[in-house]
């Protein structure tokens, strides 16, 4: 039902987390203490299932039916989509070893001041698509969040956050998605309302981070080959490569840039060869990665090609 | 009002048209982000 959900609203702005919780057994991954505090607030008591979007201010304790619950869920969905976003949020994030850090610069357009009175908050929330956890009985799985208080932010005013949220642990970090929302309470005691959200990029980028290539015995050409780097506007790069038989066209660019990958086959021992380029920005704060994998035939080798039909429209 | 004068008259308001046209109105719409729903669901069932 969940991923059905999210399937169904991929090609719109809406984002579907499911977090774990249990309470018949220990549970191996709990729900993110900063976001059960504000789904805590919707409404005393346990429930079925708790749903909630923009933060509780439409929730649901859950329902007989799948057909039930679906009418629901898709209801408040719907009603979301139809309110305007009261404040604009401009985020990226970055790996500090296991720990997410997110820059998130946020405008006020509510007529609220958000502060330490209402409980506002900038989160930053840590979603791996498409993996099931055996704790998660969906592939939408929240694995963590952290909150970072505003002191003061009137009504047309913008200041930037920073937000950590350490110890993740994901099966494939290609697979993790960063969400920035901005939240406060309604009243004491009451439900939190949310201003706006916004899925983080990443503050520096390569795609594609891996190129696997295999060499004929005998063969020392592989063709060239590039990745475009991504991130932060104008943002300024340096590159290096771990091997001598990898060399770049270029050794420092801008975000848009394209990096060219240069390999001197001769110099390729048989079997698997990895080289590792690493990306960085000037202050090396933020880095990305491309894995080379060439596998070279050792003599007297032949490598077994299967090409599949590929059928197109004209 | 003469022929002239009216062919005149419709050629002003076509030209006042157009840059109207060229020069839309900024409307809040167009500049405010777009809204991205978070749902979260806990205890899920599937």
């Amino acid at each position: 039902m969940i991923d059905q959900l999210a399937q169904e609203y991929s090609n719109q702005p809406v984002v579907v987390i499911d977090y774990h919780f249990d309470i018949s057994a220990e549970p191996q991954f709990f729900p993110p203490q900063a976001r059960w505090e504000v789904i805590q607030a919707t409404e005393a008591g346990l429930g079925l299932t708790w749903a909630v979007v923009d933060s509780g201010r439409l929730y649901h304790r859950g329902a007989e039916t799948t057909e039930q619950a679906y009418t629901a869920y898709t209801t408040m969905i719907n009603d979301s989509l139809a309110q305007p976003a009261t404040a604009e949020i401009y985020a990226f994030w970055w790996l500090d070893g296991n720990t997410v850090k997110i820059t998130a610069t946020v405008t006020n357009n509510s007529a609220i001041t958000l502060s330490a009175e209402n409980n506002a908050g900038v989160y930053g929330i840590v979603k791996e698509n498409g993996v099931r956890y055996e704790t998660h009985t969906t592939s939408q799985p929240g694995l963590a969040a952290s909150k970072t208080p505003i002191s003061s932010l009137a009504p047309g005013q913008t200041d930037t956050f920073e937000i950590e949220v350490p110890d993740i642990d994901p099966t494939d970090w290609d697979k993790v998605e960063i969400i920035v929302l901005v939240d406060y309470q309604t009243a004491p005691g009451e439900h939190y309302d949310q201003l706006q959200a916004a899925i983080a990029p990443k503050a520096l980028d390569i795609q594609p981070n891996l190129h696997t290539w295999f060499l004929d015995d005998g063969d020392t050409l592989v063709p060239g080959f590039s990745s475009t780097v991504l991130g932060n506007a104008g943002l300024a790069w340096i590159a290096s490569s771990d091997q001598t038989w990898l060399t770049l066209d270029k050794s420092s660019g801008v975000v848009g840039d394209s990096l060219g990958m240069i390999t001197a086959g001769e110099n390729l021992i048989p079997g698997w060869n990895t080289a590792i380029v690493v990306i960085t920005d000037n202050s090396a704060t933020y880095s990305a990665n491309v894995i080379v994998n060439i596998y070279k035939a050792s003599p007297g080798e032949v490598i077994n090609r299967i090409y599949l039909p590929v059928v197109t429209r004209p | 009002m003469r022929l002239g004068k009216k062919i005149l008259l419709l050629v002003v308001m076509l030209l006042v048209g157009l840059a109207g046209a060229a020069h839309p109105a900024q409307s809040q719409e167009i500049t405010q982000q777009q809204k991205l729903v978070v749902f979260e669901s806990v205890g899920s069932p599937t």
